[in-house]
């Protein structure tokens, strides 16, 4: 006997109650949504990945309002169906770049679909702490693929569900769930008239690269010197100072835009080899930085080259290394910090 | 302060230069603030006829003081009066703020009467009129100052500042912005009743105090800041003019675009009570159009205004007639005080540039400017007192045919009827009122 078993009838079933809560009208028809979050899950165009961001919402230019310095592009008017989702999509999701997301507006017979950005300041409050705190006012969902294989939803009334294509249990902490512990370290030392702008900065920047990366492992130092154990690596001569350049921005010594730079070396060396370090007061000081593990005591049975380096970097915290982060290659995450800290 | 509106503090006038006291040499006895020497180089040089040498001395001392006294209440504060809100602490008050402002913060903290503004208003332009003087035309036309010209500046400058050992400010009105920040105000608390009750003046600077301080500030000072911030806009929101609301709206695209979430979410919450999203700029283009209004501001009121007002207003002119919402006030504003000018005339050069914009204005924006800006325009308003901006503002009347414009302020309609009929007496009534309206009445300075 032939069974076919799949888990769309589960699928729905978990986001029906999801959807119903955030009363968008028939655009969130659970259907819809399903349809929206296995497509998302495995995006890919002409071989490569894509990772858009969108938005659903029942009036765009309401919800923009809120985000100022923004931009707008229609594409295009659809039914609703499920076989939009793949139509909208195929359009909009090679536009999805450089800050670009895609949006799904609903009304009652059809959905008109399109592309917009928020502010072109690296600095800018991100798109989804403004529209996904609005109380009952602006009517906003965001759907996206947070790791390899795993997709959240995000409501404008503070639900969340993250739906894992693999093999994670339950209890599975999110991909992101340390990333705003790693920052708070990364900006402990920051002047505190400036940290909260480099907080975000680096928040968004670290976000947008993690996605990306094909896992990685940063570590937090206490000081603007690297640790000896961290010797084998490309150490900068002059660290990329973010707290600087933001405070720069601030002071409005500097352009907006001389930020991306730093931006874009950030996101190469996170997506190269190695260990990437990070000072305790907003400097990135080097990258493709190794660690030799010890021979006698065996850290860890389980886990790949990565897992065994942090395990070995866990052992050194409060020895020159404030904090360590590791993101693994399915999207898994852990974080470990000097206590009381 | 309890159950009554905010009022402004006028200044409880003590006699510093007695009645009947005429001769330079006398009156410069009561300058407590200049040395006996200062004092005699001032007197000799009034006895040598050089009065021009003497009263830029006399003036420049009197300015150096009011403004010394003005910044032991901290550049922030000035910032926040003047709608500078980025002044520092540490920048120079001498820099920062101009001479015509010293005059306007001397008047709003009640540390002179709006009289006696009047005089130093007269006295600045007359000395700066003086000062710019092209030396060939002073010669060949024999153009000087009259000794009773000098006299008068002198007993103005010695009157309200050098013969004042130290000029008093309303300790109230700082509290009062003090409480702004160090506390959270209650819905009932009597000052918020009060403030709702009271004149514009109050609500407009109100609202540049709680921005100025959730753009700067951190920690608690924030967090009051805000917390006041969500209490006081939604009751204020329907009696702020476009101009505050504008303001609203631009503070909160910048602490959004500086990354300040605190100050950013706090901004919204308010915003989202009084549905006010609709004066967040979409773009910041509206920024390069303040600065340049700024710019042609700090000439116009500065030395030698009619040669150096031209370069800022070419700058303005280059950005295109098509002034963005939030920045259009202070456009307007600006390039008002060019085509107006003072009471010595106007910039031969800065006019022309200032027509071109003002001929792009089309009805609605006239009509804009007159119910929206205009009435808390004290810039405009006061130089609307003097005679001729006064005409100048007559010939705009006519040119751009205000009388046909919809406007909604009693007094600005009226206004606009006597200007059109060019009954001075009636204009200045009109103008007197709308001066009032935006300070609302007087009281006597509390001394402590």
């Amino acid at each position: 006997m032939t069974e076919n078993i799949t888990f769309r009838t589960q699928l729905i079933g978990s986001v029906t109650d999801f959807a119903e809560a955030c009363g968008i009208g028939p655009l969130l028809r659970p259907a819809i949504l399903v349809e929206l979050i296995v497509t998302l899950s495995k995006y890919r165009e002409e071989g490569s990945k894509l990772f858009p961001d969108v938005y659903l919402c029942n009036d765009i230019e309401e919800a923009l309002k809120l985000i100022p310095d923004h931009d707008i592009l229609h594409i295009g008017t659809t039914g609703i169906t499920e076989d939009a989702i793949k139509e909208i999509l195929k359009k909009c999701a090679p536009l999805a770049n450089g800050g670009w997301c895609i949006f799904i507006e609903g009304d009652v017979k059809k959905l008109n679909y399109g592309m917009f950005r928020g502010p072109l300041n690296p600095l800018a409050i991100p798109i989804d702490e403004t529209l996904l705190s609005t109380g009952a006012t602006v009517k906003v969902v965001k759907v996206y693929q947070v790791a390899e294989d795993c997709v959240e939803i995000r409501s404008y009334v503070g639900g969340l569900h993250r739906i894992y294509f693999s093999n994670q249990k339950d209890t599975s902490p999110s991909p992101m769930q340390y990333l705003g512990n790693l920052v708070d370290t990364i900006c402990s030392k920051v002047p505190m008239e400036t940290r909260e702008s480099v907080a975000n900065f680096i928040r968004e920047a670290l976000r947008n690269a993690l996605l990306r990366a094909h896992g990685s492992l940063i570590v937090v130092c206490k000081s603007a010197k690297i640790p000896k154990l961290l010797s084998d690596g490309v150490h900068l001569a002059q660290p990329i100072d973010f707290a600087k350049q933001v405070e720069a921005v601030l002071d409005k010594e500097a352009l907006p835009s001389s930020l991306s730079p730093g931006l874009s070396l950030l996101i190469g060396m996170l997506n190269s080899d190695g260990i990437v370090v990070f000072s305790n007061d907003g400097k990135l000081l080097g990258y493709n930085c190794f660690i030799s593990l010890p021979t006698k005591k065996v850290v860890s049975a389980q886990g790949g080259a990565r897992r065994r380096a942090f395990d070995a970097l866990c052992d050194r915290i409060g020895k020159g290394l404030q904090a360590v982060f590791i993101q693994s290659q399915d999207g898994g995450t852990d974080f470990r910090r000097v206590k009381n800290d | 302060m309890t159950n009554m509106e905010l009022t402004l503090w006028d200044s409880s006038q003590k006699e510093i230069l007695p009645a009947g006291i005429n001769t330079p040499a006398k009156i410069a006895e009561y300058a407590k603030q200049l040395s006996l020497r200062e004092r005699k180089q001032i007197a000799q040089s009034f006895e040598a006829e050089n009065y021009e040498v003497a009263i830029n001395y006399v003036w420049n001392k009197a300015m150096a003081a009011l403004k010394k006294e003005l910044s032991t209440l901290g550049m922030k504060f000035l910032g926040e009066m003047l709608n500078k809100p980025d002044l520092k602490e540490d920048d120079n008050v001498f820099d920062a703020v101009t001479d015509r402002e010293a005059i306007r913060l001397a008047a709003e903290l009640g540390m002179v009467t709006s009289t006696e503004a009047m005089r130093l208003r007269q006295a600045h332009e007359l000395t700066t009129h003086f000062s710019q003087l092209e030396a060939m035309e002073s010669d060949e036309q024999n153009v000087q100052m009259q000794s009773e010209e000098a006299v008068s500046i002198l007993k103005t400058c010695i009157r309200n500042i050098l013969g004042k050992p130290k000029i008093n400010v309303a300790t109230e009105f700082v509290e009062f912005r003090d409480a702004l920040l160090s506390e959270t105000l209650k819905s009932d608390d009597y000052r918020v009743s009060n403030l709702l009750v009271s004149p514009y003046f109050f609500h407009k600077l109100t609202v540049s105090i709680l921005l100025a301080n959730i753009k700067k500030n951190i920690g608690a000072k924030l967090q009051n800041a805000l917390a006041n911030f969500n209490l006081i806009i939604p009751e204020l929101w329907d009696r702020l003019r476009d101009t505050e609301k504008w303001q609203i709206g631009h503070t909160y695209s910048e602490v959004h675009a500086a990354g300040q979430s605190i100050a950013t979410s706090g901004i919204k919450a308010a915003l989202l009570k009084v549905k006010g999203f609709d004066y967040v700029p979409e773009t910041l283009r509206s920024d390069t159009f303040i600065k340049a209004a700024e710019n042609v501001i700090k000439a116009h009121e500065g030395m030698n205004n009619f040669f150096n007002e031209e370069s800022p207003m070419k700058v303005l002119v280059k950005l295109g007639s098509t002034i963005p919402g939030p920045s259009f006030s202070i456009c307007a504003s600006a390039i008002l005080s060019v085509r107006l000018g003072n009471s010595y005339g106007h910039s031969f050069s800065g006019s022309p540039l200032a027509d071109e914009l003002l001929d792009s204005f089309t009805p609605e924006r006239w009509e804009y400017y007159l119910n929206q800006c205009l009435p808390g325009d004290i810039r405009i308003l006061e130089k609307l007192t003097s005679e001729k901006p006064q005409q100048n503002w007559f010939r705009l009347v006519q040119k751009y045919e205000f009388s046909n414009l919809h406007t909604k302020n009693k007094d600005v309609t009226h206004l606009i009827t006597s200007s059109v009929s060019q009954n001075k007496a009636k204009a200045q009534t009109y103008i007197s009122n709308l001066i009032q309206a935006y300070y609302g009445n007087k009281k006597k300075i509390k001394k402590s």
